[in-house]
């Protein structure tokens, strides 16, 4: 008894494996399919807006306009031109008061509204440093609208005249004419009360 | 009556034998001090401390640490200061030393879990050995101590071959892998063709031991892996969601390459086993990746099992790295089908979970959908799945399963019946021996 006793106890002893390397093979794993992450910019590079402005339906003999806009450092919305670029080129503006429709870039997804004003907003990057494209509608002048901007980055506000020359005209799915619009300032608009 | 004469020297009609006495042998002499019952004594002693420390220990270590550090183990490292710990609850908040936060260690070898049991095992086999005799009044005896022997040896079996994992599944989802909650693995996947990868997987205690040491080698691998830093968790209990944060600007950051370059992880406390709200361990590290020819920094990377994300390594990215809690691949998938928690009428109490899954066996051409309950379990292929978690807040209902290889998952109920049947045999015996007594008188 004493001997199985024991030669149980040996067999036993030590037979927990230590953790070793192993390889294998498994089914192919697919790719989450996300943009590489924006990696962190000095904040001293300033701030950057890209984005489009289209004209929508008209109310009251004006149009009501549609805003697609990224808000963030300048490197990194200069890797989301091109799939801005193909983001218009399949965009189609309705005829009422409906939505715009469009097709998305590679590793772009709809997500929840960052903002009250937004619409609808797009994740446009690395799920864990995501920048949305905020989709949103307002009346005005096209004037107005880019300053509003202009003024979210720092920059000096453009007369009437000037506008054009800031914007760059493009032509989206629809054949509708639309605003380009790609401005870099200092950053950080200020409220009116702020110190300079 | 002794006689004596002129003639002889002894005592009695015949001489004593000429024979000399020997005493008992090495081995029956070093079975006797084995059997001592002073030792089980010790033994009872020893088990009783390591339990009292085991148990104070889970209020900050989780369950699978004080497991390894004090009862699957040879020698255990006890930390006294626990006892702090005990006087700051039962007396009114004093501590010996340390504060809660930062409680301190004092660590002390002892026997552990192994050597105490296996040590009560033979201790109880030498005693039968020295002391009992096999006769049919001490049957029930025999029986009931063989059966603590099969009890002490099941538990052995299942600290050391026992496997226990896990499947998630969200309704309609199949998986063919079970994912581990203590272990985790550093993997490096490459295309394998024909719809394969092949998959080098480095063990997560691999990665902590070589923190500071040599790097992992292997020659499947283009690269050595050298380990920067390991953290143990990096999920936050306090926090429900915890996960990635962005890397600030001029922040220090190891990472050259991958995901960390955008963000880290940071190192939390290990989520204790009676504090962590059913929370997991999710561990890090940030490991170098050499070029195994030129030896040069391929990158320094941030994985982590927060990270579910397969990184590709290098400019080709023919490669690709993540560490996740270690998988086990199944040559057979399980898809929900339904998932559903029952409720009691008219409240939100749950009455029932239940998770009715389609089991698919290419190999055997099986394909069968089998009903999961709460004491229902769906045993195949050696595995057990029991319903274990349920989910049903969320956009789609997810149900998990804890799934059980235990090659002596018998060995209790064995051990059981036998220790019930042994003391009931003793009983009998005793009682038939005072029947016959009474009725003697």
């Amino acid at each position: 008894m004493l001997v199985i006793f024991v030669a149980g106890l040996v067999l036993l002893t030590g037979c927990k494996p230590a953790p070793e390397i192993s390889k294998y093979t498994a089914p192919h794993e697919a790719d989450e399919n996300d943009p590489p992450p924006d990696v962190p910019e000095d904040p001293a590079s300033g701030e950057r807006i890209l984005g489009l402005i289209v004209p929508g339906h008209l109310e009251s003999g004006k149009p009501q306009w549609w805003f697609f806009k990224m808000r963030g450092r300048p490197q990194a919305l200069g890797r989301r031109v091109k799939p801005l670029e193909e983001f218009a080129s399949t965009l189609k503006m309705p005829a009422d008061e409906g939505m715009p429709t469009y097709n998305l870039p590679a590793g772009w997804v709809h997500t929840r509204s960052s903002n009250q004003f937004a619409l609808v907003s797009i994740r446009t990057g690395h799920r864990y440093t995501p920048l949305p494209m905020d989709v949103s509608k307002a009346g005005g002048e096209l004037a107005e609208n880019v300053n509003r901007w202009r003024d979210q980055v720092g920059l000096k506000r453009l007369s009437v005249d000037e506008i054009p020359g800031s914007v760059r005209e493009i032509t989206i799915g629809d054949g509708t004419k639309a605003y380009w619009v790609d401005i870099t300032g200092p950053g950080g608009s200020k409220p009116p009360f702020a110190k300079p | 009556m002794a006689q004596a004469n002129g003639n002889h020297d002894y005592v009695g009609a015949s001489p004593p034998s000429t024979s000399v006495r020997t005493g008992p042998s090495v081995v029956y002499r070093i079975l006797q001090a084995l059997a001592s019952l002073r030792f089980t004594v010790l033994l009872f002693v020893l088990t009783l401390v390591i339990v009292f420390f085991g148990t104070l220990a889970q209020k900050r270590d989780s369950l699978n640490t004080v497991l390894d550090e004090y009862f699957y183990c040879w020698l255990g490292w006890v930390d006294l200061n626990l006892i702090s710990d005990f006087t700051q609850v039962f007396l009114k908040g004093v501590r010996l030393y340390g504060t809660d936060d930062d409680p301190g260690r004092l660590r002390i070898p002892f026997p552990g879990g192994f050597t105490i049991g296996w040590a009560m095992a033979i201790n109880l086999v030498a005693a039968h050995i020295v002391r009992f005799k096999l006769t049919w009044k001490r049957a029930g005896i025999w029986i009931l101590h063989a059966g603590v022997i099969v009890l002490l040896g099941g538990e052995f079996i299942r600290a050391n071959f026992a496997i226990e994992d896990q499947m998630r599944l969200s309704e309609g989802q199949s998986s063919n892998y079970l994912f581990s909650l203590d272990k985790s693995e550093l993997v490096f996947l490459r295309p394998a063709g024909s719809g394969s990868d092949e998959i080098v997987s480095v063990p997560g205690q691999m990665i902590e031991n070589a923190v500071g040491g040599p790097p992992i080698t292997r020659p499947d691998l283009p690269f050595d892996v050298e380990v920067l830093q390991y953290m143990k968790n990096t999920s936050d209990p306090a926090r429900p969601i915890s996960g990635p944060v962005p890397v600030k600007f001029g922040e220090k950051n190891p990472a050259t390459a991958g995901l960390g370059l955008a963000v880290r992880l940071n190192a939390e406390k290990e989520i204790s086993s009676i504090k962590g709200d059913r929370k997991i361990n999710l561990p890090g590290c940030y490991v170098t990746l050499r070029d195994k020819t030129s030896g040069k920094a391929v990158g320094t990377y941030l994985f982590g099992t927060e990270i579910d994300e397969l990184q590709p390594i290098g400019a080709d990215g023919e490669w690709r790295a993540a560490f996740r809690l270690k998988r086990t691949y199944l040559p057979y998938s399980i898809q929900a089908i339904k998932v559903e928690r029952i409720n009691w009428p008219n409240t939100d109490r749950p009455k029932e979970f239940r998770s009715s899954v389609r089991v698919e066996n290419p190999t055997t051409q099986e394909s069968r959908e089998v009903l999961i309950e709460m004491n229902r379990p769906l045993r195949y292929e050696g595995r057990t799945y029991y319903q274990s978690q349920m989910d049903t807040g969320g956009p789609a209902n997810v149900t998990g399963f804890q799934v059980v290889q235990n090659p002596g998952s018998h060995i209790p109920y064995v051990a059981c019946s036998l220790i019930t049947f042994g003391m009931a045999f003793h009983f009998l015996i005793k009682l038939i021996d005072f029947l016959n007594r009474r009725a003697r008188r």
